[in-house]
């Protein structure tokens, strides 16, 4: 197995084992949305026109919940040095690790969604545009999330920071992403949802490998 | 500075800076295939530091670096996860660092083979270190993937019969044409050039 799978599936083997696992940033998730209807009332046509929105923002929050240790175990136990030396660019690692984390925290928020969003009323025809702008929108929120976690990692309590950082960053991804999630399946929103994906896809790996270089020395 | 035509590292007037403390300046060794370095010194004169600069970790303030060859590199911290079996661990490093060699043999030799599935985090501190060092045994040799070994004390929280295990590794790797660079405090068992930090006028 070459170096970058088994980087991927130490990394979900990991986040399988850790307390809860996955299923942490599910209830999460579920909690957050259930919350909103208690929140602003039974009124199902006002649900049902901020449902795409609001799931959106559960799932950046829910996201934001397990970046924090996304380089800080690692550094915490001297894995990131031996990391840093090892024959694999530090730039596909983080590729490596964003996409487990990506699989084991969003995936199984996605799988949930046609549940979940049923709590926010949301019409049936939405669901589908809405999957697709997960599936294309999510793998930036572990990519930019990637950089704040490689900024942060030497920082004591550096998830409070990491959300200060990696939250505003979020806000194209979540304006393309509910405007997509509620319209076209190919229309404009959709598409500066994917540019969004592909510039972050481009750019997070060498600024968050930049960063942990700066971090272990 | 000696010089050889076997040389594969070879580092001239090293100096390294920690915030406004000169940890040491003036450092100058070389080493072929088959030798062995050991720095001594007392605490906080910067022998982790040097070893942290010859594996890329840590920026030099002055002075060069070459070698031929890839290094491989023990810290004080084990780089082991708890959730994972003392196989899985050492399975995992020895992939990404691309190491030949039996997995098995080398839990057995530093005598963890009757413990392979058991998870790390129950480890006594003595068996995480024996952990790390079965990593080693997979880049053994010159010809190996790694052969610079560069070790902060690799002895730490060994018992009498892992530090011989620990001797016999290193003796096997430099009879194998590897190199190695230790901090140490204690010694080891075998034949080394010393590199004395925290004195005037270092060097070997």
């Amino acid at each position: 197995m070459s170096a970058f799978w088994s980087l991927v599936m130490r990394d979900i083997k990991l986040a399988g084992r850790l307390g809860g696992g996955p299923f942490v940033g599910l209830g999460f998730f579920i909690i957050v949305v259930t919350m909103v209807p208690f929140g602003v009332g039974a009124d199902l046509p006002l649900l049902s026109r901020i449902g795409p929105g609001v799931l959106w923002v559960a799932v950046l929050l829910a996201t934001l919940l397990s970046l924090d240790r996304l380089f800080q175990a690692d550094f915490e136990d001297g894995s990131l040095d031996l990391f840093l030396m090892s024959p694999l660019p530090v730039e596909m690692q983080v590729l490596a690790k964003c996409l487990a984390h990506w699989i084991t925290n969003t995936v199984p928020l996605i799988i949930a969604m046609p549940a979940v969003a049923f709590l926010v009323n949301l019409e049936t025809g939405i669901l589908g545009p809405l999957l697709v702008s997960l599936l294309v929108g999510t793998p930036s929120l572990s990519l930019i999330g990637a950089l704040g976690a490689a900024l942060t990692v030497g920082v004591r309590r550096g998830g409070l920071v990491l959300s200060l950082i990696v939250l505003p960053l979020y806000v194209p991804a979540l304006i393309f992403g509910a405007a997509a999630g509620s319209g076209d399946l190919m229309g404009t929103p959709m598409l500066f949802l994917g540019a969004f994906s592909l510039a972050s896809l481009a750019l997070a790996p060498f600024a968050a490998a930049a960063a942990l270089r700066i971090s272990v020395s | 500075m000696r010089h050889r035509v076997t040389t594969i590292l070879e580092v001239s007037d090293l100096a390294c800076q920690r915030g406004t403390r000169r940890l040491f300046e003036g450092v100058s060794f070389a080493l072929g295939r088959g030798e062995a370095l050991v720095i001594t010194g007392p605490n906080g004169t910067g022998k982790s530091s040097l070893l942290r600069i010859l594996a890329g970790l840590l920026e030099e303030e002055d002075g060069e670096i070459s070698h031929d060859d890839e290094m491989l590199y023990l810290g004080h911290l084990d780089a082991l996860k708890p959730q994972m079996s003392v196989m899985e661990n050492l399975r995992f490093w020895v992939s990404l660092f691309g190491g030949t060699g039996d997995l098995d043999a080398a839990l057995e030799r530093f005598g963890l083979g009757h413990i392979r599935d058991l998870t790390a985090g129950v480890l006594s501190a003595g068996q995480r270190r024996r952990l790390t060092l079965a990593r080693f045994c997979c880049f053994l040799g010159g010809d190996s993937a790694r052969p610079i070994w560069l070790m902060d004390e690799p002895d730490s929280a060994l018992d009498d019969a892992g530090r011989a295990l620990l001797d016999d590794l290193l003796k096997e790797h430099l009879s194998l044409g590897g190199v190695v660079l230790a901090a140490t405090h204690r010694g080891l068992g075998i034949e080394a050039g010393e590199l004395k930090l925290g004195e005037v006028g270092m060097g070997a």
